[in-house]
């Protein structure tokens, strides 16, 4: 329990340090927001006052401090190109993101643990070969590469969607889901494929050690060692890596948005940088990288759930 | 009670035979010393007598009888229902040799969930009596603490107690005090001998330590090069070592400690 | 150490030849063919693969054939000066913290952490952002960067290690002065781990740069890059479906001759350290 205290506390540490960075870097750099707003054909006075409306006239600490407080009140500025609120603009965005984020992690978990986790000798060659492929696939395609890929293979030649005909946002949930699919599974079959390999090695080396052997010693079967002892410490070793697949996926996502043209987060902080419309880039860039912290403390906190050795670590 | 002939291991990946004709017999209720540097082919012997070789990686040849039945003739589920009710195994790292993941007393009751039916406030009766038989202070604690929460001491005691639980007949310790502190050593040798008195179990120690053989064992063997060089009394193999390598070994042990028990 | 008289993999030899069979045109194309990758020709848009035009036309009526090997040239090249930034300067910082260990390991490896929490694209994308202009350097810069941690975590694993073993020690008795052992003693038997990292690195930069430059913030049209040919040939998988999948191959085989390269090196480091 103290131990959660203190986790939680560093991940605040964390998102505090990744939003000053975030902040600093933008106001530092992205040079006058009122200068950008209205282009170099303003007059001073208008300069003037669009500065004092948009508060840029206090100093910087203030300023952080009242955008920072934005992500809690839902005040994080106007969108130079949209003219619009940003956190209405990412609040609108942030449900499909969620959703494809979660849809991706859940193939990643349903597959990879099964053909993991199933003996070599189990399910004979089928499997094997199944595992095989996706060896070879997770050595070269990047998701967007796969992306291409499954477009066309599914929306071209077989005509199971229409790349880019994403449905309007509200009016159709169920055909958001099935278009989802298709970008979910390119983000997803990479990281199967590394973690089928993660976790096949996992138990490979489990299988050799002493205490596999003891288990046997005491009359156990294959099936039942694998079982008790095998998983357990297998799946205790995967949680970090699944807390990174998380990370992994947001950052996939964001580039997978774009080849599946999925009104996302990634494709508004696309957009937005190539805009140069620093309040929804730095925002975007908070929440996702608050979404990634987030899967860290939760895989930390699992692990030490699943680790007695990990717990008397901290107590010391 | 355990009668090794001619056994012959030959692992797939080495040309050749790791154990070469091996004979030997371990008498009931007695303890038989197999002494032997590493790469002289003890633990592969220990290992296939208690059925723990890969099949994939080597083949074992010759005769292993248990009480006149020859293991090696038996199906791996007939090996299995022997292992652990007739045969324990102690083996050489307690920290190794324990799931890091699962209490003591999780581990030390196994063998009762794969030989019979027991409720569990029997497994744990039973779990809790086998770790003060192996002299463990408050068992209770140790019944509920990870095997990281113990020194290697307390670990191989309740190794021992998970290997004994059953009674079997024959135990099985492969160089059981090697990673072991020397006072801790000692303890556990004389736990041993105590337990072999009282419980009158049968016991091969396979060890590369003169003196822990000499300590615990009236009979022993010394194996080099996967074949035994000579078999006999211990205190006549120590006191008049007929083989060269034997005579090196003895010569070897610094103040001719061996003659403990 | 890897020495000579080692047995080369399999593996190794092959991915060699995919990459030289891969890396000779790359070279040689655009010299030799005499097309100029950027010029169009309206009545020439979108034709399909036949002889004289091997790989077709794009919309614009350029070559692909030519237009796939300048890009591919852009593409490597550029992985190629981020692997280096990255390398120099996590390298450095890795052997620096693995090596002296104390608060300047703890200093250097928060940092990492931080910068890590970001996934890579992201930082790759805020980076861009950031630095207002310069085309390829900017992408190079920021990329570079992005990669920094990586190194720098792979070297400290593998200088620490290093540092633990005998021989080490005994030059420390010796009084040898700190800097020489960690330059002449240790960093060179880091390789074994080292360059297998790289050629990971290597294939991430790869692929990087082709996302980012699909993505649009990478190289600029009308200039070829891998990653911007993918995102247009996307727009006209309808019409011209064999423009992706030769671009796709173009990107997949280079990153497949470094990785059989990679996992040969990792393999042949593997013995020596057994």
């Amino acid at each position: 329990m103290r131990y959660a205290v203190k986790r939680v506390g560093s991940f605040a540490v964390t998102m505090l340090l990744v939003a000053v960075l975030t902040f600093a870097a933008f106001s530092v750099v992205s040079g006058d927001p009122a200068q950008r707003l209205l282009g170099t054909s303003a007059t001073p006075e208008r300069l003037a006052a669009l500065r004092e409306e948009l508060g840029l006239n206090a100093p910087a600490p203030e300023r952080f401090l009242k955008w920072l407080g934005g992500f809690f009140t839902g005040d994080l500025g106007v969108s130079f190109s949209y003219k619009q609120p940003v956190s209405e603009l990412l609040g609108s965005k942030l449900p499909v993101t969620l959703t494809l984020t979660a849809m991706s992690f859940l193939l990643i978990v349903l597959f990879s643990f099964p053909l993991g986790l199933i003996p070599s000798g189990a399910g004979g060659r089928f499997i094997g070969g199944v595992r095989a492929a996706f060896n070879q696939l997770s050595m070269a395609a990047p998701p967007f590469v796969l992306g291409v890929g499954i477009s066309w293979i599914c929306g071209v030649v077989l005509r199971m969607f229409t790349p880019g005909a994403f449905p309007d946002p509200g009016t159709d949930p169920a055909g958001e889901l099935r278009y989802l699919l298709f970008p979910a599974v390119s983000m997803a079959v990479p990281r199967v494929a590394m973690t089928v390999r993660m976790l096949r090695s996992g138990v490979e080396s489990e299988l050799h050690k002493d205490y596999v052997r003891a288990a046997a010693a005491r009359g156990a079967s294959g099936a039942f060692i694998l079982r008790r002892h095998v998983l357990r410490n297998v799946l205790a070793s995967s949680v970090t890596f699944l807390g990174q697949t998380m990370a992994e996926i947001v950052g996939a996502g964001v580039v997978i948005e774009q080849v599946f043209a999925v009104p996302g987060l990634g494709r508004l902080l696309i957009s937005s940088v190539l805009t140069r419309d620093y309040p929804v880039v730095q925002a975007a860039v908070v929440l996702l990288a608050f979404w990634v912290c987030l899967a860290g403390a939760a895989a930390d906190l699992v692990n030490r759930l699943a680790d007695p050795r990990l717990r008397a670590e901290h107590k010391a | 009670m355990l009668e090794v002939q001619e056994l012959t291991v030959r692992f797939h990946s080495a040309e050749t035979p790791a154990v070469n004709g091996v004979s030997f017999s371990v008498p009931t209720g007695g303890i038989f010393g197999l002494v032997g540097e590493s790469g002289s082919g003890k633990t592969a012997t220990a290992l296939s007598i208690a059925g723990l070789l890969d099949c994939a990686a080597a083949s074992v040849s010759g005769r292993i009888l248990l009480d006149g039945v020859d293991l090696l003739s038996l199906s791996s589920k007939e090996r299995r229902r022997l292992a652990g009710k007739e045969i324990g195994v102690v083996f050489q790292e307690p920290a190794a040799a324990m799931d890091p993941l699962m209490r003591i007393g999780r581990q030390v009751e196994e063998t009762l969930l794969l030989h019979g039916r027991f409720s569990a406030a029997e497994r744990k009766k039973k779990a809790l009596a086998a770790l003060a038989e192996a002299e463990l202070p408050d068992p209770e604690r140790v019944y509920r603490s990870y095997p990281h929460e113990l020194s290697g001491g307390m670990l191989q005691r309740s190794m021992i107690a998970a290997a004994l639980i059953l009674r079997p007949k024959l135990l099985l310790l492969d160089e059981p005090t090697t990673a072991l502190d020397v006072t801790v050593q000692a303890q556990i040798l004389s736990l041993l001998g105590r337990l072999n008195a009282e419980q009158g179990v049968s016991m091969l120690l396979i060890s590369h330590d003169l003196r822990v053989v000499g300590r615990l064992c009236p009979t022993a063997a010394v194996m080099k090069d996967g074949r035994l060089v000579e078999t006999g009394e211990t205190e006549a193999l120590f006191r008049a070592p007929r083989h060269p390598y034997t005579k090196k070994l003895v010569a070897s042990v610094p103040g001719g400690e061996y003659n403990g028990a | 150490m890897i020495r000579n008289k080692k047995r080369v993999p399999p593996g190794l030899a092959a991915g060699a030849a995919i990459l030289l069979l891969f890396l000779l045109p790359t070279v040689l194309v655009p010299l030799v063919s005499g097309v100029d990758p950027n010029a169009m020709q309206a009545g020439a848009k979108l034709l399909p693969p036949a002889a004289g035009r091997w790989f077709g036309t794009d919309q614009f009526g350029r070559d692909i054939f030519v237009r796939v090997f300048v890009g591919a040239g852009a593409t490597l090249s550029v992985a190629a000066a981020t692997v280096l930034i990255g390398a120099f300067f996590g390298v450095l910082t890795g052997a620096v913290s693995g090596f002296f260990g104390g608060w300047a390991d703890a200093v250097l490896m928060r940092l990492n952490d931080a910068v890590t929490a970001f996934p890579a694209v992201l930082l790759a994308l805020v980076l861009m952002s950031l630095f207002s202009s310069g085309g390829a350097g900017r992408l190079i810069l920021a990329l570079g960067v992005v990669f920094i941690p990586g190194y720098a975590r792979v070297t400290r694993g593998a200088v620490a290690s290093v540092s633990a073993r005998g021989y080490i020690a005994a030059a420390r008795s010796q009084g040898v002065r700190r800097g020489r052992i960690l330059f002449v003693h240790v960093l060179p038997n880091t390789l074994p781990s080292l360059l297998p990292a790289l050629t990971i690195g290597f294939n991430n930069a790869v692929l990087a740069e082709a996302g980012m430059s699909y993505l649009g913030v990478g190289a600029a049209p009308p200039d070829a890059s891998l990653g911007l040919m993918l995102s247009e040939a996307q727009g006209l998988l309808f019409s011209a479906p064999w423009y992706a999948l030769i671009v796709c191959a173009a990107l997949l085989i280079p990153v497949f001759g470094v990785g059989l390269i990679g996992a040969g090196l990792q393999r042949m480091g593997g013995e020596a350290r057994a």
